[in-house]
């Protein structure tokens, strides 16, 4: 599956993005307690950025919508990317309360079958291995803390 | 002062530091190639095993961990694009290229060999100059900093890429998210959503490895049914003497500006090699060619970074107070040994300074001799399968911001900025000018909000300052040889079309 | 599906509790004690200094976790949410006296179980060598220049914040102050002459006194630092001025009270450590042991006095 679409679309949506921001990081910064005398005040560099950034982000959009121009985004196997995406989500959602251990398995297992890298046998030989060789690194050689979830190492 | 540093080389030997100096930069090379641990976490893992070592041991330790840290974060941005450091943030950019090309090989040896001699020279600059250089570093105050903030953000126009608006658009997009958390002046805590995490802003490191590591692994995904790109055999480790010539005027200029970046309290390793890229490309004669994959890119960063190392420790021995986050930290490791650092360890402890500065010189040459020899393994990594690659990336990306702080809102802020770095970069939005304006733009704001403090009010305090002036000169030249510069080169480009 | 986690999380640990009580036995399993500053800082060495010796006289490992954030605020959350039992505990900084009031944490002291202070650090008023001879000429020279000397501290609403306020108080004196990230800035912004005087502790100002380069007028703690006898205490000059900062250990609240005292037996004990007297001399910190009862009293006294200073400040957020 293919997903495409227009530079000029994401252009006009970042646009308007910045306007938003805009907006947001004025009113946000409307409670910001009042700058004591001779200072700079917690609202006064945001405001400017945001202002600043509006106007380039207006100038993009205008710039995109005013040329007639064919660029565009070309997502290869956008399913695939996607559902990458969402096993990150899930690893790093779920790292913490079930352990490096016994996720990071899944996890690259998960990829390596996603990409059709190998055979079953080698697809979860690679991704015990792998785990092993990170936790020897990390855990082992160097003692830096990983998940630890519910196996409790 | 010879005849001390001699000393110093000679105890090195005796008292079998220099051992202790070889384990440190091999450890310091791995630490800062993995994502997530850099070598300030590198030096702090250490210090409750020095406990109790000879200190000359022990601070060899730490100054070989610190060095092969930075130049080790090099090796992973150039193979995986994966910045095993901030410092390597810039290396990414014509490193990551080169390799790409089939040339790991040669990007790792202009990697080894720029670190090795900036870190050379920053380590001379220390040893001979510490105490001058310490007396201008103290006379930087905030409207100098600011100064420096704004140079360094001139720098976006270098690494933009095909757009200027857009690069721009991402540099403020960088400092207005660096805006999230505590006010460095009021104390109030901005856009944070009542999220703790969110208090001190967003952590660099996560951002950074998301952007270039997940985001290149996404491609990966995308392209995960294409042929591999074959590696150039490495016949040879090293590059040609011509080649030399070419990056050597760039190394030994970041060389400089690295030491002094490192030199001002403050500002550290990644600032170092972001000036130093933008400046080599600014005077390189192929500077439109920065980006694709050039030598120079690669030599000035990792030059500028490695002297920054070496500058961060000019004040943290003259003055006590140091340079930057690994130095800090070294700085507590030094006082567990015993060592008060500061101006009175010259005169209490010539032989223990000395030692160090004799290690910091060593330690260069070990990178040389441990990168050369390395390189052809560390790129026969690219012979791995690209899916194997692709999700190795994935998981050191995510153990690396986990384990920088044990957290887990870090491994979120690496898959969302993974994901739309994957998607800005295609439509030609670019990834540095974000990360410049995340790294400066604390920089610029708190030393601005400081200058209207002691100032009181008078804006004027940025003409009247003579180092101030210096910055301004810096900044009007490096604009206008801009500016000529892409006149020049959008002639070229019409002719061209005719 | 977050409280059903949640709820077998509560449940599984009061079946733990419930069967050490039955046991009777406490602790039975490694205690954790989380450092909510990153390795390698002065917060740090204390924490592992202290855990060095912690099998010897609790019978477990004593393990340090760093979990910076948030100006300290996300590892402390940590030791909020955990449970009451006694095998999660965290260093707990000064300021959690006061920065639930500034807005920046969402939780004060009264919402941990305090167990012992450990260390104290006073305050002390620096310059740079030959501006000012002592405090009256500082005072003199600030009231009749109200405003114009600039004091660096470590950031806007910490204790060296509020101690530089609490002697413009007492003094009667207007000063400015001149926020940095952190001491080391601070220092070295004074040692550039672009400062006037910094208030942070004498411990991080020591290696740039004993050089000369910059001149203690003071101390602001109730005695004198060890490393600096012949430097008067502000209050022996006269003005009612004692800001210190202090780092203690507390689990979360409702630790019970048996093992309050388990705890604070063996690490009054764990404390009195060579070793950890000697890390904690190297590093300049002052030991200083407070029993459960003293070192509640301790922070209790600081948040009244420190109070009205935020008030003056403008730093009041929170009610």
């Amino acid at each position: 599956m293919v997903v495409s679409f227009k530079v000029k679309w994401l252009d006009l949506f970042l646009g308007i993005l910045s306007i938003v921001l805009l907006v947001v990081v004025f009113v946000l910064s409307a409670s910001f307690p009042e700058p004591h005398e001779a200072q700079l005040g917690a609202a006064v560099f945001p405001r400017i950025i945001a202002l600043v950034l509006a106007v380039v982000g207006v100038y993009i959009l205008v710039r995109a919508m005013g040329k007639k121009s064919n660029a565009a985004v070309d997502i290869n196997n956008a399913q695939k990317v996607l559902l990458t995406f969402f096993i990150l989500l899930l690893y790093g959602l779920f790292l913490k309360k079930v352990g490096f251990v016994i996720l990071t398995p899944v996890f690259i297992a998960a990829l390596l079958f996603l990409m059709r890298f190998s055979n079953v046998v080698t697809n979860l030989l690679t991704s015990i291995l792998t785990t092993a060789g990170i936790y020897l690194i990390f855990k082992v050689l160097l003692s830096v803390p990983l998940p630890e979830g519910i196996l409790g190492f | 002062m010879v005849q001390y540093l001699l000393n110093g080389f000679g105890h090195l030997i005796q008292t079998g530091s220099i051992l202790a100096l070889f384990i440190g930069v091999f450890l310091g090379i791995i630490i800062g190639a993995l994502p997530g641990l850099t070598a300030t976490m590198g030096i702090a893992l250490l210090i409750p095993f020095t406990y109790g070592m000879d200190p000359s041991y022990a601070l060899s330790l730490m100054v070989g961990i610190f060095a092969g840290g930075i130049y080790g974060g090099s090796i992973s941005a150039i193979l995986l694009k994966t910045p095993g450091t901030p410092a390597a943030g810039a290396t990414v950019l014509d490193g990551y290229p080169l390799a790409q090309k089939g040339q790991a090989g040669k990007a790792v040896a202009v990697s080894t060999i720029a670190s090795a001699l900036g870190g050379l020279i920053g380590a001379l600059i220390l040893t001979f100059l510490a105490p001058q250089i310490a007396k201008i570093a103290v006379l930087f105050g905030p409207p100098e900093y600011v100064l420096l903030g704004i140079y360094g953000l001139s720098m976006i126009s270098y690494v933009a890429g095909k757009s200027m608006a857009k690069g721009i658009f991402m540099g403020l997009l960088g400092i207005l998210i660096s805006t999230i958390g505590i006010d460095p002046i009021s104390g109030f805590p901005r856009f944070t959503f009542g999220q703790l995490n969110l208090l001190n802003g967003l952590s660099l490191l996560p951002v950074l490895i998301g952007l270039f590591a997940a985001a290149q692994a996404f491609e990966g995904i995308e392209k995960y049914n294409e042929p591999q790109a074959q590696q150039a055999k490495i016949n040879r480790i090293g590059i040609s003497g011509k080649e030399f010539l070419r990056i050597l005027p760039h190394i030994i200029k970041s060389a400089f500006i690295g030491t002094f970046v490192g030199a001002v309290p403050g500002t550290g390793t990644d600032i170092a090699a972001f000036l130093s890229y933008g400046e080599a490309k600014r005077s390189s004669k192929n500077g439109a060619e920065f980006g694709t994959g050039v030598i120079e890119g690669v030599a000035a960063p990792e030059s500028g970074n490695n002297a920054c190392v070496n500058g961060a420790m000019i004040p943290m021995f003259t003055l006590g107070i140091p340079g930057e986050a690994a130095t800090a930290v070294m700085l507590g490791g030094l006082m567990l040994l015993g060592l008060q650092p500061g101006p009175l360890l010259f005169k209490d402890n010539p032989q223990v300074i000395y030692t160090v500065f004799a290690s910091t010189i060593t330690s260069n040459l070990l990178i040389l001799v441990l990168g050369l020899l390395g390189a052809r393994f560390f790129a026969k990594v690219l012979q791995l399968p690209t899916k194997l690659i692709t999700t190795m990336i994935f998981v050191l990306a995510i153990i690396g911001s986990y384990a920088m702080r044990n957290n887990a809102f870090d491994v979120g802020v690496t898959i969302i900025a993974g994901f739309l770095g994957y998607i800005l970069t295609k439509a030609d939005y670019p990834v540095p000018p974000l990360l410049l304006g995340l790294i400066l733009g604390p920089l610029v704001e708190s030393n601005l909000g400081r200058t209207v403090i002691i100032s009181e009010g008078n804006y004027f305090i940025f003409f009247t300052r003579p180092l101030c002036w210096l910055f301004w000169v810096l900044i009007l030249y490096t604009v206008i040889s801009n500016i000529t510069k892409s006149k020049r080169a959008s002639r070229q480009l019409d002719q061209t079309k005719r | 599906m977050r409280k059903c986690i949640a709820g077998i999380i509560v449940l599984m640990s009061m079946i733990f509790t419930l069967g050490a009580f039955a046991q009777g036995k406490f602790p039975t399993k490694p205690i954790k004690i989380i450092v909510p500053w990153n390795a390698g800082g002065g917060t740090d060495a204390v924490a592992r200094a202290l855990a060095r010796s912690g099998e010897k006289y609790l019978g477990v490992p004593v393990v340090v976790e760093n979990k910076p954030g948030g100006s300290g605020a996300v590892g402390l959350a940590e030791v909020v949410q955990a449970a009451p039992d006694g095998y999660t505990l965290a260093i707990l900084p000064v300021e959690l006296g006061f920065m639930d009031k500034t807005g920046v944490y969402p939780f004060g002291f009264k919402d941990f179980t305090p167990i012992m202070n450990l260390n104290t650090d006073p305050a002390a008023l620096t310059v740079k060598s030959g501006k000012f001879k002592s405090v009256a000429d500082f005072v003199a020279y600030a009231k009749a220049n109200p405003g114009k000397l600039k004091v660096g501290h470590s950031g806007t609403g910490l204790l060296w914040h509020l101690a530089a306020a609490v002697f413009a108080k007492e003094a009667g004196i207007s000063l400015t102050y001149v926020p940095f990230d952190g001491a080391a800035p601070a220092i070295a912004a004074l040692i550039g002459n672009q400062i006037d005087a910094v208030t942070v502790s004498g411990a991080e100002v020591q290696a740039q006194v004993k050089a000369g380069e910059l001149t203690m007028l003071a101390c602001m703690g109730d005695k004198r630092l060890a490393n600096f006898p012949e430097i008067p205490t502000l209050m022996e000059l006269g003005y009612n001025v004692n800001v210190s900062t202090f780092r203690g250990i507390g689990g979360p609240k409702g630790l019970p009270a048996d093992r309050v005292k388990i705890l604070h037996d063996a690490f009054k004990k764990m404390m009195e450590e060579p070793d950890f007297v000697q890390t904690l001399a190297k590093m300049g910190l002052g030991i200083d042991y407070r029993s459960t009862a003293d070192y509640k009293k301790l922070a209790d006294d600081t948040a009244a006095t420190l109070a009205p200073i935020l008030t003056e400040l403008g730093l009041l957020r929170n009610k």
